[in-house]
Protein backbone atom coordinates (compact mmCIF):
# COMPACT_ATOMS: atom_id res chain seq x y z
CA UNK A 1 0.00 0.00 0.00
CA UNK A 2 2.90 2.36 0.55
CA UNK A 3 4.63 1.98 -2.84
CA UNK A 4 3.61 5.36 -4.21
CA UNK A 5 4.69 7.54 -1.31
CA UNK A 6 7.51 5.71 0.48
CA UNK A 7 10.44 8.03 1.08
CA UNK A 8 8.51 11.27 0.56
CA UNK A 9 8.52 13.96 3.28
CA UNK A 10 4.90 13.17 4.19
CA UNK A 11 5.74 9.51 4.68
CA UNK A 12 8.65 10.32 6.96
CA UNK A 13 6.57 12.86 8.90
CA UNK A 14 3.74 10.36 9.41
CA UNK A 15 6.25 7.75 10.56
CA UNK A 16 7.67 10.14 13.16
CA UNK A 17 4.24 11.17 14.42
CA UNK A 18 3.21 7.50 14.81
CA UNK A 19 6.49 6.53 16.48
CA UNK A 20 6.31 9.40 18.99
CA UNK A 21 2.63 8.66 19.74
CA UNK A 22 3.35 4.96 20.27
CA UNK A 23 6.21 5.61 22.67
CA UNK A 24 4.28 8.36 24.46
CA UNK A 25 1.34 6.02 25.01
CA UNK A 26 3.70 3.33 26.30
CA UNK A 27 5.19 5.80 28.79
CA UNK A 28 1.69 6.83 29.86
CA UNK A 29 0.79 3.19 30.57
CA UNK A 30 3.49 3.13 33.22
CA UNK A 31 3.05 6.65 34.56
CA UNK A 32 -0.75 6.91 34.87
CA UNK A 33 -2.17 6.09 38.30
CA UNK A 34 -5.71 5.38 37.10
CA UNK A 35 -5.72 1.79 35.83
CA UNK A 36 -8.52 2.26 33.28
CA UNK A 37 -6.69 5.24 31.77
CA UNK A 38 -3.51 3.16 31.66
CA UNK A 39 -5.41 0.45 29.76
CA UNK A 40 -6.63 3.08 27.29
CA UNK A 41 -3.06 4.27 26.77
CA UNK A 42 -2.06 0.65 26.16
CA UNK A 43 -4.72 0.39 23.43
CA UNK A 44 -3.32 3.57 21.89
CA UNK A 45 0.14 2.03 21.92
CA UNK A 46 -1.18 -1.17 20.25
CA UNK A 47 -2.88 0.87 17.52
CA UNK A 48 0.29 2.88 16.95
CA UNK A 49 2.28 -0.34 16.50
CA UNK A 50 -0.37 -1.59 14.04
CA UNK A 51 -0.02 1.64 12.04
CA UNK A 52 3.78 1.24 11.98
CA UNK A 53 3.29 -2.33 10.65
CA UNK A 54 1.18 -0.89 7.82
CA UNK A 55 3.97 1.55 6.95
CA UNK A 56 6.34 -1.44 6.76
CA UNK A 57 4.03 -3.17 4.22
CA UNK A 58 3.07 -5.79 6.83
CA UNK A 59 -0.71 -5.34 6.60
CA UNK A 60 -1.45 -8.83 7.87
CA UNK A 61 0.55 -8.31 11.07
CA UNK A 62 -1.13 -4.91 11.47
CA UNK A 63 -4.66 -6.28 11.33
CA UNK A 64 -3.77 -9.19 13.62
CA UNK A 65 -2.36 -6.63 16.05
CA UNK A 66 -5.66 -4.73 15.97
CA UNK A 67 -7.87 -7.85 16.09
CA UNK A 68 -6.02 -9.66 18.86
CA UNK A 69 -4.38 -6.97 20.97
CA UNK A 70 -6.40 -3.77 20.54
CA UNK A 71 -9.68 -5.67 20.21
CA UNK A 72 -9.60 -8.77 22.38
CA UNK A 73 -6.71 -8.59 24.85
CA UNK A 74 -7.52 -5.03 25.88
CA UNK A 75 -11.18 -5.91 26.51
CA UNK A 76 -10.13 -8.80 28.76
CA UNK A 77 -7.68 -6.46 30.47
CA UNK A 78 -10.40 -3.88 31.14
CA UNK A 79 -12.74 -6.61 32.42
CA UNK A 80 -9.95 -7.67 34.76
CA UNK A 81 -9.45 -4.10 35.98
CA UNK A 82 -13.18 -3.80 36.66
CA UNK A 83 -12.86 -6.65 39.16
CA UNK A 84 -10.16 -4.77 41.08
CA UNK A 85 -10.99 -2.24 43.74
CA UNK A 86 -9.30 1.18 43.94
CA UNK A 87 -8.69 1.50 40.21
CA UNK A 88 -8.25 5.26 40.63
CA UNK A 89 -5.13 4.98 42.80
CA UNK A 90 -3.49 1.98 41.18
CA UNK A 91 -1.15 -0.35 43.00
CA UNK A 92 1.16 0.81 45.76
CA UNK A 93 4.91 1.02 45.27
CA UNK A 94 6.75 -1.98 46.63
CA UNK A 95 10.30 -3.26 47.01
CA UNK A 96 10.48 -4.93 43.59
CA UNK A 97 11.77 -1.78 41.84
CA UNK A 98 15.37 -2.98 41.51
CA UNK A 99 14.64 -6.49 40.11
CA UNK A 100 12.10 -4.93 37.75
CA UNK A 101 14.66 -2.41 36.52
CA UNK A 102 17.21 -5.19 35.95
CA UNK A 103 14.72 -7.30 34.02
CA UNK A 104 13.63 -4.35 31.90
CA UNK A 105 17.26 -3.48 31.09
CA UNK A 106 17.95 -7.09 30.10
CA UNK A 107 14.90 -7.09 27.79
CA UNK A 108 16.02 -3.81 26.23
CA UNK A 109 19.51 -5.24 25.69
CA UNK A 110 18.13 -8.36 23.97
CA UNK A 111 15.86 -6.31 21.70
CA UNK A 112 18.73 -3.93 20.88
CA UNK A 113 20.99 -6.85 19.93
CA UNK A 114 18.26 -8.32 17.70
CA UNK A 115 17.60 -4.96 16.03
CA UNK A 116 21.28 -4.30 15.37
CA UNK A 117 21.94 -7.87 14.25
CA UNK A 118 19.09 -8.14 11.71
CA UNK A 119 19.61 -7.37 8.03
CA UNK A 120 17.02 -4.74 7.22
CA UNK A 121 18.01 -3.94 3.62
CA UNK A 122 16.35 -7.02 2.12
CA UNK A 123 15.86 -5.31 -1.25
CA UNK A 124 19.06 -3.21 -1.31
CA UNK A 125 21.99 -3.71 -3.71
CA UNK A 126 24.01 -5.64 -1.13
CA UNK A 127 21.12 -8.02 -0.50
CA UNK A 128 20.58 -8.53 -4.23
CA UNK A 129 24.27 -9.42 -4.60
CA UNK A 130 24.07 -12.11 -1.92
CA UNK A 131 20.75 -13.56 -3.07
CA UNK A 132 18.79 -12.72 0.08
CA UNK A 133 16.44 -10.53 -1.91
CA UNK A 134 14.91 -13.39 -3.90
CA UNK A 135 13.13 -14.75 -0.85
CA UNK A 136 12.17 -11.29 0.30
CA UNK A 137 10.41 -10.25 -2.92
CA UNK A 138 7.42 -12.51 -2.38
CA UNK A 139 6.98 -11.48 1.22
CA UNK A 140 7.13 -7.79 0.35
CA UNK A 141 4.60 -7.80 -2.46
CA UNK A 142 1.82 -9.89 -0.91
CA UNK A 143 2.40 -10.95 2.66
CA UNK A 144 -0.79 -12.93 3.65
CA UNK A 145 -0.31 -15.82 1.17
CA UNK A 146 3.41 -15.97 2.04
CA UNK A 147 2.64 -16.13 5.77
CA UNK A 148 -0.13 -18.68 5.20
CA UNK A 149 2.16 -20.89 3.14
CA UNK A 150 4.90 -20.77 5.76
CA UNK A 151 2.49 -21.53 8.62
CA UNK A 152 0.78 -24.48 6.94
CA UNK A 153 3.81 -26.04 5.23
CA UNK A 154 7.15 -25.42 6.94
CA UNK A 155 5.93 -24.53 10.43
CA UNK A 156 2.85 -26.72 10.65
CA UNK A 157 4.15 -28.65 13.68
CA UNK A 158 4.76 -25.54 15.86
CA UNK A 159 1.34 -24.27 14.74
CA UNK A 160 -0.34 -27.50 15.87
CA UNK A 161 1.59 -27.41 19.14
CA UNK A 162 0.41 -23.85 19.77
CA UNK A 163 -3.18 -24.87 18.97
CA UNK A 164 -2.93 -27.80 21.39
CA UNK A 165 -1.54 -25.53 24.11
CA UNK A 166 -4.36 -23.01 23.60
CA UNK A 167 -7.01 -25.76 23.71
CA UNK A 168 -5.51 -27.10 26.93
CA UNK A 169 -5.57 -23.58 28.38
CA UNK A 170 -9.22 -23.18 27.37
CA UNK A 171 -10.23 -26.48 28.96
CA UNK A 172 -8.24 -25.59 32.08
CA UNK A 173 -9.94 -22.21 32.36
CA UNK A 174 -13.39 -23.81 32.05
CA UNK A 175 -12.46 -26.44 34.66
CA UNK A 176 -11.29 -23.71 37.06
CA UNK A 177 -14.44 -21.62 36.59
CA UNK A 178 -16.88 -24.52 36.92
CA UNK A 179 -15.44 -25.58 40.26
CA UNK A 180 -16.76 -28.92 41.46
CA UNK A 181 -20.15 -28.94 39.74
CA UNK B 1 2.40 7.97 -14.99
CA UNK B 2 2.47 4.34 -13.93
CA UNK B 3 0.77 4.10 -10.57
CA UNK B 4 0.73 1.01 -8.38
CA UNK B 5 -3.07 1.25 -8.35
CA UNK B 6 -3.86 -0.24 -11.74
CA UNK B 7 -7.16 -1.69 -10.60
CA UNK B 8 -8.29 1.51 -8.90
CA UNK B 9 -9.49 3.56 -11.86
CA UNK B 10 -10.97 6.33 -9.74
CA UNK B 11 -7.77 6.84 -7.79
CA UNK B 12 -5.52 6.67 -10.86
CA UNK B 13 -7.69 9.23 -12.65
CA UNK B 14 -7.67 11.68 -9.75
CA UNK B 15 -3.96 11.14 -9.22
CA UNK B 16 -3.23 11.87 -12.87
CA UNK B 17 -5.39 15.02 -12.71
CA UNK B 18 -3.62 16.39 -9.63
CA UNK B 19 -0.17 15.29 -10.78
CA UNK B 20 -0.55 17.45 -13.90
CA UNK B 21 -1.39 20.45 -11.75
CA UNK B 22 1.28 19.93 -9.10
CA UNK B 23 4.77 21.42 -9.56
CA UNK B 24 7.77 19.11 -9.93
CA UNK B 25 8.80 17.25 -6.82
CA UNK B 26 5.35 17.52 -5.28
CA UNK B 27 3.94 14.25 -6.58
CA UNK B 28 3.18 13.24 -3.00
CA UNK B 29 0.83 16.21 -2.78
CA UNK B 30 -1.17 14.87 -5.73
CA UNK B 31 -1.24 11.46 -4.02
CA UNK B 32 -2.55 13.06 -0.85
CA UNK B 33 -5.18 15.17 -2.63
CA UNK B 34 -6.46 12.25 -4.69
CA UNK B 35 -6.82 10.22 -1.50
CA UNK B 36 -8.52 13.12 0.31
CA UNK B 37 -11.11 13.54 -2.47
CA UNK B 38 -12.10 9.86 -2.34
CA UNK B 39 -12.17 9.93 1.46
CA UNK B 40 -14.51 12.95 1.25
CA UNK B 41 -16.81 11.12 -1.18
CA UNK B 42 -16.84 7.90 0.86
CA UNK B 43 -17.51 9.57 4.22
CA UNK B 44 -20.28 11.77 2.87
CA UNK B 45 -21.76 8.88 0.92
CA UNK B 46 -21.91 6.76 4.07
CA UNK B 47 -23.39 9.66 6.06
CA UNK B 48 -26.10 10.36 3.47
CA UNK B 49 -26.93 6.67 3.17
CA UNK B 50 -27.18 6.48 6.96
CA UNK B 51 -29.59 9.43 7.00
CA UNK B 52 -31.64 7.75 4.27
CA UNK B 53 -31.52 4.48 6.20
CA UNK B 54 -33.00 5.99 9.38
CA UNK B 55 -35.83 7.48 7.31
CA UNK B 56 -36.45 4.27 5.40
CA UNK B 57 -36.38 2.11 8.51
CA UNK B 58 -38.90 4.30 10.30
CA UNK B 59 -41.23 4.24 7.31
CA UNK B 60 -40.86 0.47 6.84
CA UNK B 61 -41.41 -0.20 10.55
CA UNK B 62 -44.45 2.05 10.34
CA UNK B 63 -45.82 -0.11 7.53
CA UNK B 64 -45.22 -3.27 9.55
CA UNK B 65 -47.01 -1.78 12.55
CA UNK B 66 -49.94 -0.36 10.53
CA UNK B 67 -49.06 3.28 11.08
CA UNK B 68 -47.58 5.95 8.87
CA UNK B 69 -44.11 6.79 10.18
CA UNK B 70 -42.53 10.23 9.64
CA UNK B 71 -44.29 12.00 6.74
CA UNK B 72 -44.42 15.69 7.66
CA UNK B 73 -40.95 17.20 7.01
CA UNK B 74 -40.41 17.68 3.28
CA UNK B 75 -41.97 15.52 0.53
CA UNK B 76 -42.98 12.11 1.99
CA UNK B 77 -41.07 13.12 5.15
CA UNK B 78 -37.78 12.75 3.32
CA UNK B 79 -36.13 15.61 5.23
CA UNK B 80 -36.91 14.00 8.60
CA UNK B 81 -33.29 12.81 9.25
CA UNK B 82 -31.96 16.33 8.71
CA UNK B 83 -34.52 17.74 11.12
CA UNK B 84 -33.45 15.10 13.65
CA UNK B 85 -29.79 16.02 13.26
CA UNK B 86 -30.58 19.74 13.74
CA UNK B 87 -32.60 18.91 16.83
CA UNK B 88 -29.74 16.87 18.32
CA UNK B 89 -27.22 19.62 17.53
CA UNK B 90 -29.11 22.36 19.39
CA UNK B 91 -29.97 20.18 22.39
CA UNK B 92 -28.07 20.69 25.61
CA UNK B 93 -24.99 18.49 25.93
CA UNK B 94 -25.18 17.11 29.45
CA UNK B 95 -22.29 15.55 31.29
CA UNK B 96 -23.13 13.70 34.52
CA UNK B 97 -21.20 14.71 37.63
CA UNK B 98 -19.91 11.16 38.08
CA UNK B 99 -18.73 10.85 34.47
CA UNK B 100 -15.09 10.55 33.56
CA UNK B 101 -14.49 13.63 31.40
CA UNK B 102 -11.93 12.24 28.92
CA UNK B 103 -13.51 8.80 28.42
CA UNK B 104 -16.97 10.30 28.08
CA UNK B 105 -15.70 12.57 25.31
CA UNK B 106 -13.65 9.89 23.55
CA UNK B 107 -16.15 7.02 23.35
CA UNK B 108 -18.62 8.38 20.72
CA UNK B 109 -15.83 9.81 18.56
CA UNK B 110 -13.92 6.51 18.60
CA UNK B 111 -17.05 4.55 17.68
CA UNK B 112 -17.86 6.70 14.65
CA UNK B 113 -14.21 6.67 13.55
CA UNK B 114 -14.02 2.86 13.72
CA UNK B 115 -17.23 2.43 11.73
CA UNK B 116 -16.25 4.91 9.01
CA UNK B 117 -12.81 3.30 8.73
CA UNK B 118 -14.41 0.05 7.54
CA UNK B 119 -15.90 1.89 4.53
CA UNK B 120 -12.34 2.44 3.29
CA UNK B 121 -11.99 -1.12 1.96
CA UNK B 122 -15.49 -1.60 0.51
CA UNK B 123 -15.44 -1.56 -3.32
CA UNK B 124 -18.47 0.38 -4.56
CA UNK B 125 -17.97 -0.38 -8.23
CA UNK B 126 -15.39 -1.63 -10.66
CA UNK B 127 -12.30 0.46 -10.00
CA UNK B 128 -14.28 2.67 -7.59
CA UNK B 129 -12.92 2.25 -4.10
CA UNK B 130 -10.58 3.90 -1.66
CA UNK B 131 -8.15 1.09 -0.93
CA UNK B 132 -7.74 -2.52 -2.03
CA UNK B 133 -6.00 -4.07 0.96
CA UNK B 134 -4.69 -7.62 0.63
CA UNK B 135 -6.24 -8.22 4.06
CA UNK B 136 -9.60 -6.59 3.22
CA UNK B 137 -11.85 -9.23 4.78
CA UNK B 138 -9.86 -9.31 8.02
CA UNK B 139 -9.88 -5.50 8.06
CA UNK B 140 -13.63 -5.30 8.01
CA UNK B 141 -14.08 -7.74 10.88
CA UNK B 142 -11.04 -6.45 12.80
CA UNK B 143 -11.61 -2.71 12.88
CA UNK B 144 -15.12 -2.84 14.47
CA UNK B 145 -13.51 -4.44 17.55
CA UNK B 146 -12.22 -0.93 18.32
CA UNK B 147 -15.87 0.18 18.45
CA UNK B 148 -16.42 -2.57 21.04
CA UNK B 149 -13.68 -1.09 23.22
CA UNK B 150 -15.21 2.38 22.74
CA UNK B 151 -18.61 1.05 23.78
CA UNK B 152 -17.18 -0.38 26.99
CA UNK B 153 -15.30 2.83 27.76
CA UNK B 154 -18.49 4.82 27.14
CA UNK B 155 -20.44 2.67 29.57
CA UNK B 156 -17.69 2.88 32.17
CA UNK B 157 -17.07 6.60 31.68
CA UNK B 158 -20.73 7.48 32.22
CA UNK B 159 -20.43 6.74 35.92
CA UNK B 160 -23.83 5.04 35.87
CA UNK B 161 -24.54 1.46 36.96
CA UNK B 162 -27.10 0.84 34.22
CA UNK B 163 -24.67 2.10 31.60
CA UNK B 164 -21.88 -0.13 32.93
CA UNK B 165 -24.19 -3.17 33.06
CA UNK B 166 -25.37 -2.51 29.51
CA UNK B 167 -21.80 -2.12 28.32
CA UNK B 168 -20.63 -5.33 30.04
CA UNK B 169 -23.55 -7.23 28.51
CA UNK B 170 -22.88 -5.77 25.07
CA UNK B 171 -19.17 -6.54 25.16
CA UNK B 172 -19.71 -10.13 26.31
CA UNK B 173 -22.13 -10.62 23.43
CA UNK B 174 -19.95 -8.89 20.84
CA UNK B 175 -16.90 -10.99 21.72
CA UNK B 176 -18.96 -14.19 21.48
CA UNK B 177 -20.44 -13.35 18.08
CA UNK B 178 -17.16 -12.19 16.60
CA UNK B 179 -15.95 -15.81 16.53
CA UNK B 180 -18.72 -17.32 14.32
CA UNK B 181 -18.68 -14.14 12.21
CA UNK B 182 -15.00 -14.52 11.33
CA UNK B 183 -15.16 -18.31 10.88
CA UNK B 184 -18.22 -18.03 8.62
CA UNK B 185 -16.15 -15.93 6.20
CA UNK B 186 -13.55 -18.70 5.85
CA UNK B 187 -15.71 -20.42 3.21
CA UNK B 188 -15.84 -17.24 1.12
CA UNK B 189 -12.07 -16.83 1.42
CA UNK B 190 -11.48 -20.46 0.40
CA UNK B 191 -13.62 -20.05 -2.71
CA UNK B 192 -12.14 -16.67 -3.65
CA UNK B 193 -8.55 -17.61 -2.82
CA UNK B 194 -7.82 -14.07 -1.65
CA UNK B 195 -8.65 -11.72 1.22
CA UNK B 196 -8.85 -8.66 -1.01
CA UNK B 197 -12.48 -7.58 -1.42
CA UNK B 198 -11.95 -6.72 -5.08
CA UNK B 199 -10.66 -10.25 -5.70
CA UNK B 200 -13.64 -11.67 -3.80
CA UNK B 201 -16.07 -9.84 -6.10
CA UNK B 202 -14.17 -10.85 -9.22
CA UNK B 203 -14.09 -14.49 -8.10
CA UNK B 204 -17.91 -14.62 -7.93
CA UNK B 205 -18.91 -16.26 -11.20
CA UNK B 206 -21.91 -17.36 -9.19
CA UNK B 207 -22.91 -15.08 -6.30
CA UNK B 208 -21.46 -16.66 -3.17
CA UNK B 209 -24.89 -16.72 -1.53
CA UNK B 210 -25.67 -19.62 -3.93
CA UNK B 211 -22.42 -21.40 -3.07
CA UNK B 212 -22.36 -20.54 0.64
CA UNK B 213 -25.91 -20.62 2.05
CA UNK B 214 -24.74 -21.75 5.49
CA UNK B 215 -21.92 -19.20 5.61
CA UNK B 216 -24.35 -16.47 4.57
CA UNK B 217 -26.86 -17.46 7.25
CA UNK B 218 -24.23 -17.54 10.02
CA UNK B 219 -22.71 -14.25 8.89
CA UNK B 220 -26.13 -12.57 8.67
CA UNK B 221 -27.10 -13.66 12.19
CA UNK B 222 -23.69 -12.90 13.73
CA UNK B 223 -23.57 -9.51 12.00
CA UNK B 224 -26.98 -8.50 13.28
CA UNK B 225 -25.76 -9.46 16.76
CA UNK B 226 -22.60 -7.40 16.20
CA UNK B 227 -24.77 -4.42 15.33
CA UNK B 228 -27.00 -4.93 18.39
CA UNK B 229 -29.98 -5.18 16.11
CA UNK B 230 -33.18 -6.83 17.15
CA UNK B 231 -33.52 -9.73 18.08
CA UNK B 232 -30.10 -9.26 19.69
CA UNK B 233 -30.66 -5.74 21.04
CA UNK B 234 -30.55 -6.79 24.67
CA UNK B 235 -27.71 -4.38 25.49
CA UNK B 236 -30.25 -1.58 25.25
CA UNK B 237 -33.24 -3.52 26.51
CA UNK B 238 -35.40 -0.62 27.66
CA UNK B 239 -37.37 -2.75 30.07
CA UNK B 240 -34.26 -3.93 31.91
CA UNK B 241 -31.47 -1.41 31.51
CA UNK B 242 -33.08 1.98 30.66
CA UNK B 243 -30.98 2.37 27.50
CA UNK B 244 -27.79 0.38 28.01
CA UNK B 245 -24.39 1.97 27.65
CA UNK B 246 -25.67 5.20 26.09
CA UNK B 247 -28.05 6.04 28.94
CA UNK B 248 -26.15 9.19 29.90
CA UNK B 249 -25.30 10.49 26.44
CA UNK B 250 -27.28 13.44 25.12
CA UNK B 251 -27.16 16.06 22.38
CA UNK B 252 -24.34 15.79 19.87
CA UNK B 253 -22.76 12.77 21.56
CA UNK B 254 -26.02 10.85 21.39
CA UNK B 255 -26.24 11.82 17.73
CA UNK B 256 -22.76 10.40 17.14
CA UNK B 257 -23.72 7.12 18.83
CA UNK B 258 -26.83 6.87 16.65
CA UNK B 259 -24.68 7.63 13.60
CA UNK B 260 -22.31 4.82 14.60
CA UNK B 261 -25.19 2.39 15.09
CA UNK B 262 -26.98 3.05 11.80
CA UNK B 263 -23.71 3.69 9.94
CA UNK B 264 -22.62 0.19 10.93
CA UNK B 265 -25.89 -1.15 9.51
CA UNK B 266 -25.16 0.56 6.18
CA UNK B 267 -21.57 -0.73 6.13
CA UNK B 268 -22.57 -4.30 7.03
CA UNK B 269 -25.18 -4.24 4.27
CA UNK B 270 -22.48 -3.06 1.87
CA UNK B 271 -20.18 -5.85 3.08
CA UNK B 272 -22.94 -8.44 2.61
CA UNK B 273 -23.52 -7.13 -0.90
CA UNK B 274 -19.81 -7.42 -1.70
CA UNK B 275 -19.11 -10.79 -0.10
CA UNK B 276 -22.26 -12.76 -0.90
CA UNK B 277 -24.14 -11.23 -3.85
CA UNK B 278 -21.19 -10.28 -6.07
CA UNK B 279 -20.87 -6.56 -5.32
CA UNK B 280 -21.02 -4.42 -8.42
CA UNK B 281 -21.85 -7.27 -10.81
CA UNK B 282 -25.22 -8.15 -12.22
CA UNK B 283 -26.13 -11.26 -10.18
CA UNK B 284 -28.68 -12.70 -12.65
CA UNK B 285 -26.95 -13.29 -15.98
CA UNK B 286 -23.82 -15.17 -14.96
CA UNK B 287 -21.37 -16.09 -16.31
CA UNK B 288 -21.14 -13.58 -19.16
CA UNK B 289 -22.15 -10.59 -17.04
CA UNK B 290 -24.03 -8.31 -19.33
CA UNK B 291 -24.29 -5.46 -16.89
CA UNK B 292 -27.56 -3.67 -17.94
CA UNK B 293 -26.88 -1.07 -15.26
CA UNK B 294 -23.68 0.67 -14.07
CA UNK B 295 -21.91 -1.35 -11.37
CA UNK B 296 -22.42 1.34 -8.74
CA UNK B 297 -26.20 1.15 -9.27
CA UNK B 298 -26.17 -2.64 -8.84
CA UNK B 299 -24.18 -2.17 -5.65
CA UNK B 300 -26.64 0.39 -4.28
CA UNK B 301 -29.63 -1.82 -5.15
CA UNK B 302 -28.11 -4.75 -3.27
CA UNK B 303 -27.25 -2.51 -0.32
CA UNK B 304 -30.83 -1.21 -0.09
CA UNK B 305 -32.12 -4.78 -0.37
CA UNK B 306 -30.11 -5.76 2.71
CA UNK B 307 -31.24 -2.63 4.58
CA UNK B 308 -34.85 -3.69 3.91
CA UNK B 309 -34.06 -7.24 5.01
CA UNK B 310 -32.67 -5.97 8.33
CA UNK B 311 -35.73 -3.73 8.85
CA UNK B 312 -37.95 -6.74 8.16
CA UNK B 313 -36.06 -8.88 10.69
CA UNK B 314 -36.31 -6.09 13.27
CA UNK B 315 -40.05 -5.75 12.76
CA UNK B 316 -40.66 -9.50 12.96
CA UNK B 317 -38.59 -11.11 15.72
CA UNK B 318 -38.93 -10.51 19.48
CA UNK B 319 -35.90 -9.87 21.66
CA UNK B 320 -33.96 -12.90 22.94
CA UNK B 321 -33.13 -13.56 26.58
CA UNK B 322 -29.53 -12.91 27.60
CA UNK B 323 -28.63 -16.55 28.36
CA UNK B 324 -30.30 -17.71 25.13
CA UNK B 325 -28.18 -15.29 23.14
CA UNK B 326 -24.89 -16.57 24.51
CA UNK B 327 -25.94 -20.23 24.16
CA UNK B 328 -27.01 -19.60 20.57
CA UNK B 329 -23.60 -18.19 19.62
CA UNK B 330 -21.61 -21.10 21.02
CA UNK B 331 -23.99 -24.06 20.56
CA UNK B 332 -25.42 -23.23 17.14
CA UNK B 333 -23.58 -20.59 15.13
CA UNK B 334 -20.02 -21.62 15.93
CA UNK B 335 -20.43 -25.35 15.03
CA UNK B 336 -22.40 -24.37 11.90
CA UNK B 337 -19.58 -22.06 10.80
CA UNK B 338 -17.01 -24.82 11.40
CA UNK B 339 -19.08 -27.36 9.40
CA UNK B 340 -19.40 -24.84 6.57
CA UNK B 341 -15.64 -24.28 6.51
CA UNK B 342 -14.86 -28.01 6.46
CA UNK B 343 -17.37 -28.79 3.68
CA UNK B 344 -16.18 -25.87 1.57
CA UNK B 345 -12.54 -26.84 2.07
CA UNK B 346 -13.31 -30.41 0.94
CA UNK B 347 -15.11 -29.10 -2.15
CA UNK B 348 -12.25 -26.73 -2.99
CA UNK B 349 -9.79 -29.61 -2.69
CA UNK B 350 -12.02 -31.74 -4.96
CA UNK B 351 -12.33 -29.02 -7.64
CA UNK B 352 -9.46 -26.53 -7.30
CA UNK B 353 -10.33 -24.87 -10.65
CA UNK B 354 -14.09 -25.48 -10.98
CA UNK B 355 -15.85 -25.08 -14.31
CA UNK B 356 -19.22 -23.38 -14.40
CA UNK B 357 -21.14 -26.67 -14.22
CA UNK B 358 -19.02 -27.91 -11.32
CA UNK B 359 -19.86 -24.70 -9.43
CA UNK B 360 -23.50 -25.77 -9.50
CA UNK B 361 -22.54 -29.20 -8.08
CA UNK B 362 -20.69 -27.43 -5.27
CA UNK B 363 -23.74 -25.24 -4.68
CA UNK B 364 -26.02 -28.31 -4.53
CA UNK B 365 -23.76 -30.04 -1.99
CA UNK B 366 -23.57 -26.89 0.12
CA UNK B 367 -27.35 -26.39 0.06
CA UNK B 368 -27.92 -30.02 1.09
CA UNK B 369 -25.46 -29.66 3.96
CA UNK B 370 -26.99 -26.32 4.98
CA UNK B 371 -30.56 -27.64 5.09
CA UNK B 372 -29.61 -30.84 6.95
CA UNK B 373 -27.52 -28.88 9.48
CA UNK B 374 -30.12 -26.17 10.08
CA UNK B 375 -32.90 -28.73 10.64
CA UNK B 376 -30.70 -30.90 12.87
CA UNK B 377 -29.51 -27.96 14.97
CA UNK B 378 -32.97 -26.48 15.41
CA UNK B 379 -34.27 -29.90 16.53
CA UNK B 380 -31.32 -30.29 18.91
CA UNK B 381 -31.65 -26.80 20.41
CA UNK B 382 -35.41 -27.20 20.77
CA UNK B 383 -34.93 -30.44 22.72
CA UNK B 384 -32.17 -29.12 24.99
CA UNK B 385 -33.67 -25.69 25.52
CA UNK B 386 -32.67 -23.97 28.74
CA UNK B 387 -35.98 -23.35 30.42
CA UNK B 388 -36.07 -20.54 32.96
CA UNK B 389 -35.85 -22.12 36.41
CA UNK B 390 -36.25 -20.64 39.85
CA UNK B 391 -32.86 -19.37 40.98
CA UNK B 392 -33.62 -20.08 44.66
CA UNK B 393 -31.58 -23.03 45.90
CA UNK B 394 -32.90 -25.01 48.79
CA UNK B 395 -30.25 -25.42 51.46
CA UNK B 396 -30.58 -28.32 53.81
CA UNK B 397 -30.11 -27.23 57.38
CA UNK B 398 -28.20 -29.80 59.45
CA UNK B 399 -30.28 -31.38 62.19
CA UNK B 400 -28.09 -30.31 65.10
CA UNK B 401 -28.10 -26.67 64.03
CA UNK B 402 -31.89 -26.28 64.21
Amino acid sequence: MTEGIAGTPVFTAVWWVLAVLTVACAVLVVRLQDLVKAAMALIGSFLGIAALFVMLNAEFLAIVQVLVYAGAVSILLIFGIMMVRDTQRGSQANSLAIPAAMLATAMLAIIAVVVLDTRWDLLGDAALATGVAEGAEGVYSDSPPAIGGLLLREFVLPLQAAALLLTATLVGAIALVRGDQ
Amino acid sequence: MDTPFDRNGLFSGLYGFFADLAPDGFAWLAYLLAGAVIVFIVINGVMLLTAFETYMERRVLGRFQTRLGPNRVGPFGLLQPFADVLKLLIKEDLRPAMADRFTFFLAPVLMVAAILLVAAVVPFGEGTFLADLNIGVLFLVGIPTIATVAMFLGGWGSGNRFALLGAARAVAMLISYEVPMIVSLAGVLLLAGSMSLVDVVEAQRLPFIVLQPLGFFVFLVAASAEMNRSPFDLMEAESELTAGFHTEFSGVRFGLLQLAEFGELVIISAVLAVLFVSGWKNPFVSPDFAQWLPGQVWFLLKLVFFLLLFAWIRATLPRMRVDQVMAFAWKALFPLAIINTLVTAALVVAWPEPEYGQLWIMAAVNWAVAIVCLVAFSRFLERHRDRPTASVQLVEIPAEAS
